[in-house]
C-alpha cells in the first residue's frame, strides 16, 4: 500500500505570479470552510425541525414546563427526598452526585498519592502489593466493582435484627451503614459564614507570617498562627454566630435588585457581550500584526478571518437583541420566553436572606445512630447519626478505589520523571527518606502530573453517573427517572449536559489555577 | 589495547582460520551478519554485536596484530597468572529477605523497615486468606457458573445453531494466530521468566491452598485484615489444587537450577540465555485446557445430556480441541506462507479482518433468508437491478474508468474516460425515476425531459473539462470533483439507497486517482479496493434487509460475550476513522473546521457515556425522518463509536503534535500533495508514535461496553448480575457476589492478557526508544 507515488509532473515553464482563482488556495480553503459551515447549519436545521416534528406527532412538544410540575417521584436519600417540583428533585440529584465526587477526589488522591509512593518502595513486598492493587484495580470495568460491593454489601453485613435495636457507634447491615454525626441546625448559616471569613483571615495571617519569615530570615510558625486564627473563630463563633445576621439584609438587596430588573438589560448585556467579543478578537488579532515599523502586510486569509468574525459578531447581537432572536431562541429552547426565564438567582437570594437572622443556638448537634424496632435506621425518620445506604456506599467504594488505582499510577510516573539527582541532593543535604519525598520529590512530580490528574478527576465526576446501576438517586438517576415519567429526553438530556459541563469547567479552571500557580518561572 | 578481547575468541566467532587474509574476514562477516535478525531477536542482536566487535578488530590491520600478539602471550602465561575469577554476588533467600524486606533507616537501621513489612504482610495474608476462604467455602454456589456458562456466553442463542458460534470463533482464532505468524508478533521469552511466573504461580496457588479459614468469611464480623482462627478441614478440592501449585512451584525451581548450571561456569563469556516462542505459553495452555476438558467431571445442565456430571467432552470438548488443533495449524501455515509469498498474503489478511466482522453478524450468526433467484436476476427484478447484475456492471465499468483515470496517459484518454462517464450518466437518466418539486417548479419542463438535459449538461461539462484542463492530473480531479457533485445531486433526488452510496464511493474514488494511483501497486490497490468496496456495500444491502431464520428468544440474536466482543470491536473499528478525522480537523489550518471538530469533541467529552448510551438507545430516534427505525444494538454500536472516537481523536491529536515541523516541510518539498503528505507521511509516524496510548484507549472502550448493562442490553455482566440470580433454581439464588466476582476475574484476564501483549509488542517495535 505504502508505495512512493510517482514525481508530480514538472512545472510549466511560465510561472504565473499569482495562480487563478480557482487554484488559489486561500480561496479554496475559504470556499469549502463555507460550504462546510453552510451544510452543517442546515444539517442541524434539518435534524431539529424533524426532531420537532416527530416529537408533536408522539403528543409531547418540547417544553421547560415540566420542571415546574411535580416529579411524581421521591428520591431514596439526598437533601431533599420528597421534592415537591422535578426542578427540586434534579437539584437534589446534583447535590448528591457532587456529595460523591468531591469526598471521593479528596481520598482517592490521599489514597493514589500512598499507593504510588509505595509502589516505588524499596521494601519488596509493600511494593509488590501495591503493584498488585494497580493491575487488579485498574483493568476491571468500574461498573463490575460497583456492582460486587453492591453485592457485598447485600450479602455480607449482618441484617437488621430487634436485637440489634438502640443506638450504636457504628452498625453495618445490608441497608447500609450507619456512624455518629453532627447534625446542622438553625444557627448554621450564620456559623458557616463566620467559618468562612475566619479562613480568609487565618490565610491573610498566614501570608502575612511566611512574609515576615521570608524578609527577616526567622521561623516564624507561620502555620501555626494560621491554625490558630482559624481555631479561634471555630470557638468563638460557636458563641457569638448571630452577629452574621447582617448579611440578611445584603441578601434581600440582591434579591430586590434581580426582581427589578428588566428582561431587557439581560438581552443588551448579551448582545453587548457578543459585539465586545468579536471587537476583543479583531484588536487582539491586528495588535499580534502590529509592528515597531506599522501594520504588518494582511493577506487575504487574514481579511476573510476578520470580516468573518465581525459579520458573526453583529448577527449575534442582533439575534440577542431582537425580538426574532427571543422567538428563535424560545423555539429552539422551548415555550418558556428565554429570557423571562427565572434564573435561580432571585429566589436563591431570598432563601439566603431568609436564613440569616440574628436568632441564637447552637448550630450543630452531635448524634448516634439508632436502629428502631422495625429493623430500619431511624435516620431516615429522624436525624439521628448518619446512614450511609448501599448505593451510595458501593458507587462511592466503587468510583473512588477505581480513581485511586489510575491515580496511583500517575504518582509513580510523575517521580520517576523527577531527576535522580534531586533525590540524592537532598540525601547529600542529610535529609531522611521521608522528608527528602514530602519536601523535594513530591512537589516536583505533582507538577509534572497535575494536568493529567485534573483529568482524572474529570473522569470521577463522569464516573459518579454509573450510580444509575445501583439506584443511586444522583442526577442521571433522577433524570432518567423524570423522562421516563414525562416523555422529555431533549431537555433532560440538555440539562445532563449542561450540568457536567459545568462540573468540568469548575474542575479543570481549579486544577488550571494551581497548574499555573506550581508551574516553573521560566526566565 | 583491551584486555576484555583475550576473553573472545575473534577468530572462532567469525569462523576463520587463524591465517585467514582480509578478503577472507569480510566474506565470513558479511554472510554470518547477513542471517541475523537483530531488530526481531535479542539473541541476534548480542550475537551482531559481538560478530561487529569481532570484525572491528580483525579487519584493522593494526588491531588485528595487537591482538594476535596479545593471544600469543597470553597462551605463554602459564596459569597461575590467569586473573581469578570474579566473585560471585553472594545471594541466596536470607541475603535477600535482609535486602528487601528487613531494611530500613527509618527509626534505626531496621525497625521501620520490619515493621512495615510485618503490618503489611499481616494485612495482605489475611486479606487472600479471606478470598480463598470465600472461593473455596462449601456454601459458594459454583454450579450456577457451570449450569449457566452457556447462557453467559452467549445468551439464548438457539442450540441448533450453535455451530455458528464455533465458526465464528473459528474464524478469528485463525485469523489471530495467522496474524501473529505473518506480523511475526511476540518474540521470545527467556526459559528462565517463564519458569519463574509459574513457580510464583505455583507457590501462590499453594499457599491459598493452605490459607482456608476455619470460619466462615461470609460475614464481616470482625474486619477480615484481623482474623486469625484455626485452619479448615481439608477437603479435596483443596488437597489437589494444594498438590497441583506445590507441584508447579517446585518442578519449575529445580528446571531453574537445571536451567542455571552449565551457565554458571563462569567464564566471563555472555552465553545468550535459552529461550521458547512467546507463543508457546498459550499454545500449552490451550492444550491444557483441552485435556482439561476431556477429563473433568463438572455438572452440567439437566436434560440436555445424559448424566448431570459428565465430562465437558459431553459439551464442548469436541469443538475446543477442533479450534486448538485449527489455530496450531493456521500458526504455521501462516509461517510457510509469510516464508514463501509475504506480500498478497498480508494483504490477504488485512482484507480478512476488515470482512470478518460483517460476515460473522449478518452471514453467520444471523441466518439469513435470502432468495436466490432475485440476487442472480432470474427472479422477477431484471438483471441489472438484481444485486449481481449491480456489482458486476460497477466493479467492471467503475474499475476500468478508475484504471484509466489513475495513469492519465494522454489528454485523449482522460478526455475520452470522462465522455464515457458521462455517457454514462445520461444513460442512466433513463433509469431515474421523478425529478424533485423544487427542480420542476423552477424550471417548467417535467419529467424526462429535465432529466436528459440535466444528464446532457453534465456530460458536456466532463468532456468540455477534462478536454479544457491543461495539465492531466488537474483534469482528472476536475472530474472527480464533478462526480462528487453528480452523488450530492443524487443524494436529493429519489432513488434506491444503494445507488446513492455507490455513487457516492466511485465520487471519491476518481478524487483518490491521481493522489495514489502513480504506480502499478497503487492503480492496482485502488481498483482491488474498489471492487471490494462495492461486494461490501452490495452484500450489506442485501443483508441488511433479509430476514433471519434464526428463532431467538429475546430483542436480539446477539447477547452474553457474544455481544460484548461485537460492540467491542463494532465501537473501536467505526471509531477510528471518526476519531482520525477529528484529530485532524483539530489540528487543522483552517477555523471552522477547528471550530467545529474541538466542539464535537470537546461536547462530547464533557458528557459520561452512559447520557450517550441513552441517547442512542431512545432519543436518536427522534431525531430521524418518520418512518427510520433500526434496532436498539445500532444505537448503542454509534453511540458507543461516536464517544471512542472523541478520545481516540485526543490521543491522534497528540501523535500529530509529537511531528517534527521539518517532516512536514520536507513531504511538501518533494512535491507531495496535502493527502499525500498527510496519509503517507504524517499519518504513519503520528500513529505510530502513539500506540501505547492507542492500546490504552481499546482495553478502556473494551471495559466500557460493560454500560449496555445498564441500558438493558443483555450483555456478559446484565446475565451474571440480573439473569442467573433470579432464575427460579434455588441453587442460583442469592449467587451474585460470586457471580460479580466471577465477572471481574473474567474482564481481568482479558485486559491484564492484552495490555501485557501490547507491551511487548511495543519493545520489539522498539517503541519509546527513539
Amino acid at each position: 500500500m505504502v508505495t512512493p507515488p510517482d514525481p508530480p509532473p514538472p512545472p510549466k515553464a511560465s510561472q504565473h505570479a499569482r495562480p487563478p482563482f480557482w487554484r488559489n488556495e486561500v480561496i479554496l480553503k475559504w470556499v469549502v470552510q463555507v460550504a462546510f459551515l453552510t451544510a452543517f447549519v442546515w444539517l442541524f436545521w434539518i435534524v431539529v425541525t424533524q426532531a420537532t416534528a416527530n416529537l408533536r406527532a408522539t403528543g409531547i412538544s418540547f417544553s421547560w414546563d415540566f420542571l415546574r410540575e411535580p416529579p411524581g417521584i421521591k428520591l431514596s436519600e439526598g437533601f431533599n427526598t420528597d421534592p415537591a417540583t422535578s426542578l427540586e428533585a434534579l437539584a437534589a440529584g446534583m447535590v448528591n452526585m457532587l456529595r460523591i465526587t468531591w469526598s471521593g477526589i479528596i481520598v482517592a488522591t490521599l489514597l493514589g498519592t500512598l499507593i504510588g509512593v509505595s509502589r516505588l518502595s524499596s521494601n519488596w513486598i509493600v511494593s509488590r502489593i501495591a503493584n498488585g492493587y494497580i493491575e487488579f484495580f485498574r483493568n476491571i470495568p468500574l461498573l463490575v466493582q460497583i456492582f460486587f460491593w453492591q453485592a457485598i454489601i447485600i450479602s455480607a453485613f449482618p441484617d437488621l435484627t430487634a436485637e440489634r435495636a438502640g443506638a450504636g457507634w457504628i452498625i453495618p447491615s445490608p441497608k447500609g451503614i450507619a456512624i455518629p454525626w453532627l447534625i446542622p441546625q438553625a444557627g448554621r448559616w450564620q456559623y458557616m459564614a463566620l467559618i468562612i471569613a475566619g479562613a480568609v483571615i487565618a490565610r491573610l495571617v498566614y501570608r502575612r507570617r511566611i512574609d515576615l519569615q521570608e524578609s527577616e530570615g526567622r521561623e516564624t510558625h507561620a502555620m501555626a498562627w494560621g491554625v490558630s486564627v482559624l481555631v479561634l473563630f471555630l470557638a468563638a463563633g460557636w458563641f457569638i454566630h448571630p452577629v452574621m445576621g447582617v448579611l440578611g439584609w445584603l441578601f434581600s438587596a440582591l434579591a430586590w435588585t434581580m426582581g427589578a430588573a428588566p428582561v431587557l438589560v439581560f438581552q443588551i448585556l448579551l448582545a453587548a457581550a457578543a459585539i465586545w467579543a468579536a471587537f476583543h478578537y479583531i484588536k487582539g488579532y491586528l495588535d499580534r500584526r502590529r509592528t515597531p515599523a506599522g501594520m504588518a502586510k494582511m493577506t487575504d486569509e487574514d481579511y476573510f478571518r476578520l470580516s468573518l468574525v465581525g459579520v458573526v459578531g453583529l448577527a449575534a447581537a442582533l439575534l440577542f437583541i431582537s425580538g426574532t432572536g427571543d422567538t428563535l431562541l424560545s423555539h429552539v429552547l422551548g415555550r418558556t420566553p428565554f429570557f423571562n426565564m427565572n434564573w435561580g438567582l432571585e429566589p436563591l437570594f431570598d432563601f439566603l436572606a431568609s436564613r440569616f437572622d440574628f436568632s441564637g443556638g447552637s448550630p450543630l448537634r452531635f448524634t448516634r445512630p439508632e436502629v428502631v424496632v422495625p429493623t430500619r435506621f431511624a435516620q431516615y425518620s429522624q436525624e439521628v447519626g448518619k446512614a450511609f445506604s448501599p448505593g451510595y456506599l458501593s458507587i462511592w467504594t466503587g468510583v473512588t478505589l477505581y480513581t485511586t488505582a489510575f491515580i496511583a499510577e500517575l504518582v509513580r510516573a510523575g517521580i520517576m520523571a523527577v531527576p535522580k539527582g534531586q533525590s540524592e541532593a537532598s540525601q547529600a543535604l542529610g535529609m531522611r527518606r521521608g522528608r527528602r519525598m514530602r519536601l523535594v520529590v513530591l512537589p516536583q512530580a505533582f507538577r509534572i502530573i497535575l494536568p493529567p490528574l485534573g483529568s482524572q478527576y474529570l473522569n470521577l465526576a463522569k464516573n459518579t453517573s454509573l450510580g444509575i446501576a445501583v439506584a443511586y438517586a444522583e442526577i442521571v438517576q433522577v433524570g432518567q427517572t423524570i423522562f421516563n415519567q414525562t416523555g422529555q429526553a431533549l431537555a433532560v438530556f440538555l440539562i445532563w449536559m449542561g450540568f457536567f459541563a459545568a462540573v468540568s469547567l469548575i474542575l479543570s479552571a481549579v486544577v488550571n489555577y494551581y497548574n499555573r500557580k506550581m508551574k516553573l518561572v521560566e526566565r | 589495547m583491551n584486555p576484555a578481547w583475550l576473553r573472545k575468541d575473534f577468530y572462532r566467532l567469525l569462523e576463520v582460520d587463524e591465517n585467514a587474509d582480509q578478503a577472507a574476514v569480510e566474506e565470513s562477516y558479511r554472510r554470518l551478519i547477513g542471517e541475523l535478525r537483530p531488530e526481531t531477536s535479542p539473541d541476534d542482536a548480542l550475537r551482531y554485536s559481538l560478530l561487529t566487535e569481532a570484525y572491528s578488530v580483525l579487519a584493522d590491520s593494526a588491531r588485528r596484530e595487537e591482538y594476535d600478539r596479545m593471544r600469543a602471550a597470553d597462551a605463554e602465561k602459564p596459569a597461575a597468572y590467569a586473573p581469578p575469577p570474579p566473585q560471585a554476588p553472594r545471594s541466596g533467600p536470607w541475603r535477600w529477605m535482609r535486602e528487601n524486606l528487613f531494611d530500613g533507616e527509618w527509626w534505626g537501621p531496621i525497625a521501620g523497615n520490619t515493621a512495615l513489612t510485618l503490618a503489611v504482610a499481616l494485612i495482605g495474608l489475611n486479606l487472600s486468606r479471606f478470598i480463598t476462604s470465600y472461593l473455596f467455602d462449601p456454601g459458594r454456589k459454583w454450579s450456577a457458573l457451570t449450569y449457566n456458562m452457556k447462557l453467559l456466553m452467549v445468551q439464548a442463542f438457539p442450540q441448533d445453531d450453535m455451530i455458528r458460534i464455533w465458526l465464528s470463533i473459528g474464524i478469528l482464532a485463525v485469523l489471530a494466530v495467522w496474524s501473529l505468524a505473518s506480523w511475526e508478533i511476540g518474540g521470545r521469552l527467556p526459559l528462565t521468566t517463564l519458569m519463574r511466573r509459574l513457580r510464583f504461580g505455583g507457590g501462590l496457588l499453594a499457599v491459598a491452598a493452605v490459607m482456608h479459614h476455619g470460619a466462615g468469611a461470609r460475614t464481616f464480623g470482625l474486619p477480615p485484615v484481623l482474623q486469625i482462627d484455626a485452619p479448615a478441614d481439608w477437603s479435596s478440592p483443596r488437597v489437589s489444587v494444594f498438590l497441583v501449585g506445590a507441584a508447579a512451584a517446585v518442578g519449575s525451581h529445580l528446571l531453574i537450577k537445571l536451567i542455571r548450571r552449565p551457565g554458571a561456569a563462569a567464564d566471563g563469556e555472555d552465553t545468550p540465555e535459552r529461550s521458547v516462542p512467546a507463543l508457546a505459553l498459550p499454545v500449552i495452555i490451550m492444550a491444557a485446557v483441552s485435556v482439561f476438558l476431556w477429563t473433568a467431571r463438572l455438572p452440567v445442565p439437566e436434560g440436555q445430556f445424559e448424566e448431570t456430571t459428565g465430562p465437558i467432552a459431553a459439551t464442548t470438548a469436541r469443538p475446543w480441541t477442533i479450534l486448538f488443533a485449527a489455530t496450531v495449524a493456521a500458526y504455521f501455515l501462516g509461517l510457510l506462507i509469510q516464508r514463501r509469498y509475504p506480500q498478497p498474503l498480508r494483504r490477504f489478511l488485512l482484507i480478512a479482518w476488515f470482512t470478518s466482522y460483517p460476515v460473522i453478524i449478518m452471514i453467520i450468526q444471523r441466518k439469513p433468508i435470502l432468495h436466490w433467484m432475485d440476487i442472480l436476476g432470474f427472479g422477477e427484478t431484471s438483471f441489472f437491478a438484481s444485486d449481481l447484475g449491480t456489482v458486476l456492471t460497477f466493479v467492471i465499468l467503475g474499475g476500468a474508468a478508475i484504471w484509466v483515470l489513475a495513469l492519465p496517459r494522454s489528454k485523449a484518454v482522460v478526455t475520452g474516460a470522462a465522455a464515457g462517464i458521462g455517457l454514462l450518466i445520461l444513460a442512466s437518466t433513463f433509469i431515474m425515476e421523478d425529478p424533485p418539486a423544487w427542480l420542476t417548479t423552477l424550471v417548467p419542463i417535467g419529467g424526462l425531459a429535465i432529466d436528459l438535459l440535466l444528464g446532457g449538461l453534465i456530460a458536456a461539462a466532463l468532456t468540455a473539462g477534462a478536454w479544457l484542463v491543461a495539465d492531466r492530473y488537474e483534469s482528472v480531479r476536475l472530474i472527480g470533483s464533478v462526480l462528487m457533485l453528480v452523488a450530492v445531486m443524487v443524494w436529493l433526488r429519489p432513488m434506491p439507497f444503494l445507488f446513492r452510496v455507490l455513487t457516492t464511493v466511485f465520487a471519491l474514488a476518481v478524487l483518490l486517482c491521481p493522489t495514489f494511483g502513480g504506480t502499478p501497486t497503487g492503480r492496482r490497490n485502488l481498483v482491488a479496493g474498489w471492487g471490494i468496496a462495492v461486494l461490501v456495500v452490495v452484500s450489506a444491502f442485501r443483508l441488511g434487509i433479509a430476514e433471519t431464520g434464526l428463532e431467538y428468544q429475546s430483542t436480539t440474536f446477539l447477547g452474553g460475550f457474544n455481544l460484548t466482543i461485537l460492540l467491542a470491536f463494532g465501537g473501536i473499528a467505526l471509531s477510528f476513522p471518526l476519531g482520525v478525522i477529528l484529530a485532524l480537523g483539530r489540528t487543522s489550518s483552517m477555523p471552522i473546521f477547528r471550530l467545529v471538530c474541538t466542539g464535537y469533541i470537546e461536547l462530547v467529552r464533557s458528557v459520561p457515556l452512559i447520557t450517550w448510551l441513552f441517547f442512542g438507545a431512545s432519543m436518536l430516534v427522534a431525531f430521524l425522518p418518520q418512518g427510520v427505525e433500526f434496532d436498539e444494538l445500532v444505537g448503542v454500536i454509534g453511540a458507543l463509536a461516536l464517544f471512542n472516537s472523541a478520545y481516540l481523536a485526543e490521543t491522534i491529536r497528540g501523535g500529530l503534535q509529537s511531528i517534527n515541523r521539518g517532516q512536514y516541510e520536507a513531504a511538501r518539498a518533494v512535491g507531495l500533495s496535502t493527502v499525500q503528505s498527510t496519509s503517507l507521511v504524517i499519518m504513519p509516524q503520528a500513529l505510530r508514535a502513539v500506540i501505547p496510548a492507542l492500546v490504552g484507549q481499546v482495553i478502556v472502550s473494551f471495559k466500557d461496553t460493560s454500560l449496555v448493562a445498564i441500558i438493558g442490553l443483555t450483555d456478559v455482566l446484565l446475565i451474571a448480575r440480573s439473569i442467573i440470580p433470579q432464575q427460579s433454581n434455588p441453587s442460583f439464588q442469592g449467587t451474585i457476589a460470586q457471580m460479580m466476582f466471577f465477572m471481574a476475574l473474567f474482564y481481568w484476564v482479558f485486559t491484564f492478557a492484552f495490555s501485557r501483549s501490547s507491551m511487548r509488542v511495543e519493545r520489539n517495535v522498539g517503541l519509546g526508544e527513539r
